[in-house]
């Protein structure tokens, strides 16, 4: 909604108020401001006299104009169409900055001599009209030859945009911000004088209306000759500062009142109507859908839904001001699913009511600018029964949370709009002004007079609580989530934030699970973005692949996200990328750290989740899975997880070096309170063996084993080398380490050879393996 | 004797030391051999003879000491020396990841309520029109659902645009007294350089006995919120409209980059809009079946913040995983 300071000042006098106070009162009341831009016509833009407009000799598309400017008559070469003798118009004289690198000097086009610029509307800073220079008209003032046009104070305005919310349809005019603001300054509200031109013929013989009993509109219908109408440049020009002049005047005045009070209007012209003679009919009745239509020789309007265009130079029309509850209209619209056109954003908000006091207006501003109205008019008004409610202001008081006397409620609540009757002790009566559709209960009042005394001067108070235990689950998880999200960071990786979006191609390309096609999104905002993701990795391969693109040498992430499975059922992922270096280039590596591998990776996950044991895979689920370096992630004897190398030809598609990625069921993530065990106080021996074992065995197999065997003298074994060469062939030399250690004395010889020749035998006798020759 | 004083004090290693020990105190030594000659010495000489010898022998024990003391100094310190680093060579650049500032200023948020006794509840991303709109005095035909451009499903389910259905799920679930946040994240049709299709709220509600809770609590608890987080700003409240408060209002601080004199930021105004808030709409307590009660909700985006604390320029860089910029909160 965009209102202008002079045009406001039509209304309520504000002349002793800054544009300043203005906004902010706007902002204070619940009008919010959006932009302020204060108009100011250059120096030294005066008003002229084309005296004469001759073709210039050598250029078909330049006139050579005299332009009189009081003092001095200068000579100007412009290349407007539309100039012409008589004109008064906007000159920019020789020496004028009409911007910051636009300065107006003597010239020679096309060997004629200007001295000077005759301006569009555009051109001198006011909002953009036609394609040719701007026509002066005494509506901004008596036109005097040679003064600066920046004296004229209705150039010089300020136009303000607020953004309005959705309850506000009363604030979508002029005359409704004008209301608010004259409430807040205490301000008497200028209601115009109704002075109309009449044309020699009634309405009665022009006009006939045949309206079906069951519309839900109030309507009027006056008849305007528009013959001698000329819309003058100062309604032009606020026309053109809220963005909807048109080419032709009658739709522009139109636009003009809608925007001074509110009143949604239509113009049918003469030859649209279902003529019969002189006798212009218009048929009023229902659609197909139930909407409220005017018919002439076809469909010509749908009340509040699609305005009638008008396209032609006709000059008799018949003018409708019409009024629509806005929440009938709008459930219909949704019911109907039916589009509806600009008209309906006024018109469902709640366009002003009063549209006999519209029509009125109307056919007083046509007929000042030359308009002849024809006598009488047809209405088929529903009498709309204004809602009053009682309020209690002790209720009042406590939404607010500070006493407001009840006597200042009434005064606000008068001022508003609001017919208010005192109903004893703390209660009034009010009625609520039609324009007012939005307030129906207390809370709505409330409002009303939290917004007019200022939200600032309301005292805040502490809430007194009483305590309550408030840990539950989604507590704990956070706990959770932070403390994993602070290991991941300090082993390395980066947490990111990706679209819980993806593309369903690519899921699929890649052999990622997608949402069955039923219950995928209706109304994507882009295709690489259609559907819901079933993995955090296609993201992060790509934000790796991004940071590669950039020049980078080492690319650590992790989110912790939701995914949706095939039936769109949301759980949380851990995910993690790795791709190459495994450190920084430095001088101690020379410059030349190694990549990392599938090992290194593994750990720095382990830090970061805690315990688990990793499988190979059985059956690999999709293609970003490398063949040979996979495995699932085991917790507890369940797969929560996969871990795996990018497979390479992923990785080279999207540019990546060697990459690790990883995925863990984020729920099934343990965050336990400890509890210790006993440790032992006495020493510990170590002891290695190394044992020859093909390499067909999984390791896991031989781990599983010691495991079985329950010593709890084995505090802990693990790898520490391994050796294959060609005479071992298809085997392999593994070495374990194992640390030794007795609960309740320190571990002799015997103890130890007992325990390593346990193990042996117990490998010997399971997989056949044993010590290496 | 002085010539092997001498010589002690001037041995430049403890090996030269040990073999002058030996060359004196040694088997073989010239002390040794002076007390060898002490047999030889008549009785009554012995003694004066023998006290002699024996102060000279602490002599040139006590100066071997001594110097030994001082050469296994000197000589740990050029060993030492060898092990001399520049320490300047020390590469600073942090090997540690980075928290991302959307889920920093979230935890920052989500801590903060927490220290006020209000506890943390959880939705689903999906949701259904009844508890993203219908239950929140959102009726379908309402114009205000404009404001809210939604994702839907095929299956007439949508993705939530606000956390405020938490709200109606947590007041299903539980009893008055209430008080919660729901943070998480939400989605919207929009993408441009101010929208992102999918970004972060935390939604608060306080709930409680008729007539108890009033908008002079609302605007405690968050002006108290906002100081917290953004330091010494002013706090600015405007009356607005959200169809599940009613009185509502949005809320601005001023601009934390010009200090509220008007910059390109605040579009000039000097104010920032950082929140959304407002005494619930008895329609919203009508939905889940509550009677005499009170309460106030608000709502805020987290991106909005992290990029006002942080200085982030541009929205859609919050979802690049773009390590310019991540890797700055390292």
């Amino acid at each position: 909604m965009i209102i202008t300071r002079t045009w406001i000042q039509e209304f309520i006098d504000i002349s002793n108020i800054s544009t300043d106070d203005i906004c902010k009162t706007l902002n204070s009341i619940g009008l919010e401001v959006d932009s302020v831009n204060k108009i100011k016509i250059a120096d030294n833009v005066v008003v002229g006299y084309v005296s004469k407009k001759e073709k210039h000799p050598d250029a078909d598309k330049l006139s050579v104009c005299q332009v009189d400017l009081g003092e001095q008559s200068v000579q100007i070469v412009c290349g407007a169409k539309n100039v012409d003798q008589g004109q008064y118009v906007p000159v920019a004289v020789v020496g004028c900055k009409l911007s910051k690198d636009f300065k107006i000097k003597k010239a020679k086009l096309r060997g004629v001599e200007s001295h000077g610029m005759i301006c569009s509307s555009n051109e001198i800073g006011l909002p953009k009209l036609n394609d040719g220079i701007l026509e002066l008209d005494d509506s901004i003032g008596e036109l005097v030859l040679g003064k600066e046009l920046n004296e004229y104070k209705l150039f010089n305005d300020d136009i303000i945009e607020i953004e309005l919310t959705a309850n506000r349809g009363d604030c979508l005019s002029i005359n409704g911000v004008a209301r608010e603001l004259s409430t807040y300054y205490n301000l008497p509200f200028n209601e115009f004088e109704k002075n109309l031109n009449y044309n020699e013929t009634g309405i009665g013989q022009v006009l006939e209306i045949e309206c079906d009993s069951n519309t839900d509109s109030s309507l009027i219908y006056k008849g305007v000759d528009f013959t001698e109408f000329k819309l003058p440049i100062l309604q032009k020009i606020r026309i053109g500062a809220i963005d909807k002049f048109e080419s032709n005047d009658i739709q522009n005045v139109i636009n003009y009142v809608t925007h001074s009070n509110g009143v949604l209007f239509n113009a049918y012209a003469k030859h649209e109507t279902d003529l019969t003679g002189d006798l212009l009919t218009l048929h009023i009745k229902k659609d197909k859908e139930g909407f409220d239509s005017v018919y002439g020789k076809e469909l010509l309007s749908t009340i509040g839904v699609e305005s009638n265009k008008i396209n032609s130079d006709e000059t008799i029309y018949i003018i409708e001001a019409n009024y629509t509850d806005p929440d009938l209209l709008a459930k219909k619209i949704f019911e109907k699913k039916r589009k509806a056109g600009d008209v309906f954003y006024k018109s469902s908000r709640g366009s002003e009511p009063h549209i006999v006091k519209g029509i009125d207006f109307f056919t007083t501003v046509v007929s000042s600018f030359g308009a002849k109205i024809y006598k009488g008019s047809e209405s088929f008004i529903e009498d709309k029964q204004k809602i009053t409610i009682d309020i209690n202001t002790k209720k009042v008081n406590s939404i607010i949370g500070q006493t407001v006397p009840k006597a200042k409620v009434e005064v606000i609540l008068k001022s508003l709009g609001f017919k208010v009757k005192d109903g004893g002790n703390s209660v009034l009566s009010i009625q609520i002004p039609l324009y007012r559709h939005d307030i129906k209960n207390i809370a709505d009042v409330t409002e009303e007079i939290v917004r007019i005394i200022g939200i600032d001067n309301i005292k805040s108070k502490p809430l007194v609580i009483e305590e309550v235990n408030r840990i539950n689950s989604a507590s704990k998880n956070i706990v959770k989530k932070n403390k994993i999200r602070s290991k991941a960071i300090s082993t390395g990786f980066y947490e990111t934030l990706t679209y819980v979006f993806s593309s369903r191609q690519n899921l699929q390309k890649y052999g990622f699970e997608v949402v069955c096609e039923d219950k995928d999104l209706l109304n994507p905002i882009t295709n690489e973005l259609n559907t819901f993701r079933s993995t955090l990795l296609l993201n992060l391969v790509e934000a790796s692949s991004s940071n590669f693109k950039l020049g980078l040498k080492r690319v650590a992430l992790f989110e912790i996200g939701t995914v949706f499975d095939k039936n769109r059922d949301e759980s949380k992922k851990i995910s993690f990328i790795y791709s190459g270096d495994k450190e920084d280039e430095s001088f101690e590596n020379s410059g030349k750290p190694d990549e990392l591998t599938f090992f290194e990776f593994a750990k720095k996950i382990l830090n970061v989740t805690g315990q688990f044991e990793i499988e190979p895979m059985e059956s690999i689920t999709n293609k970003f899975i490398h063949p040979y370096q996979n495995g699932n992630i085991i917790l507890d004897g369940e797969i929560v997880g996969y871990i795996s190398k990018l497979h390479p030809s992923i990785a080279s598609e999207f540019d990546l070096p060697n990459s690790f990625i990883c995925e863990i069921n984020f729920d099934k993530i343990k965050d336990e309170l400890v509890v210790t065990e006993p440790f032992s106080r006495f020493q510990s021996s170590k002891r290695d063996l190394s044992i020859i074992t093909p390499k067909s065995i999984a390791y896991s197999e031989i781990k599983n084993i010691i495991n079985n065997i329950k010593d709890k003298n084995i505090k802990q074994f693990n790898l520490v080398d391994i050796y294959s060469d060609e005479k071992l062939g298809e085997n392999e030399s593994l070495t374990i380490r194992f640390v030794l250690q007795k609960d309740d004395k320190t571990m002799e010889e015997s103890d130890i050879t007992a325990t390593m020749d346990t193990i042996l035998e117990t490998l010997n006798k399971q997989l056949g393996i044993g010590l290496r020759q | 004797m002085k010539e092997w004083l001498d010589k002690i004090e001037s041995a430049d290693s403890t090996q030269t030391l040990e073999n002058l020990r030996v060359e004196t105190l040694g088997k073989k030594g010239v002390l040794t051999l002076e007390f060898s000659k002490l047999k030889d010495i008549p009785n009554n000489e012995k003694k004066a003879f023998a006290q002699n010898l024996n102060e000279q022998k602490s002599l040139i024990n006590n100066a071997i000491e001594k110097r030994k003391e001082l050469l296994v100094q000197l000589e740990l310190d050029r060993k030492l020396e060898t092990e001399k680093i520049d320490v300047t060579k020390f590469n600073n650049n942090l090997s540690c990841g980075a928290v991302h500032p959307v889920m920093d200023t979230m935890d920052r948020v989500i801590t903060y309520f927490q220290n006020l006794n209000f506890s943390v509840e959880e939705g689903p991303l999906v949701e259904d029109d009844f508890h993203n709109f219908e239950a929140l005095n959102l009726p379908k035909y309402h114009p205000a659902r404009d404001m809210q451009d939604t994702f839907y499903n095929k299956d007439y389910t949508l993705l939530r645009t606000h956390t405020s259905p938490v709200q109606i799920r947590t007041m299903l679930q539980q009893s008055a007294p209430i008080r919660m946040i729901a943070p998480g994240t939400v989605f919207r049709r929009d993408f441009d350089i101010t929208h992102t299709p999918m970004f972060h709220q935390v939604e608060g509600l306080v709930v409680d006995k008729a007539d108890k809770i009033s908008f002079a609590n609302l605007k405690h608890v968050l002006e108290e919120f906002l100081h917290h987080m953004f330091g010494d700003v002013d706090v600015r409240f405007r009356p607005s409209f959200f169809p599940f408060t009613e009185p509502s209002a949005e809320v601005d601080i001023s601009c934390v980059f010009c200090k509220g004199k008007g910059c390109r930021v605040c579009s000039h105004t000097g104010w920032l809009e950082v929140l959304g808030c407002g005494i619930v709409d008895e329609n919203v307590f009508k939905a889940v079946g509550y009677e005499n009660v009170s309460g106030y909700a608000f709502g805020l985006g987290i991106e909005r913040f992290a990029m006002l604390i942080h200085n982030i320029g541009d929205l859609r860089s919050l979802f690049e995983s773009d390590l310019r910029l991540l890797g700055q909160f390292k």
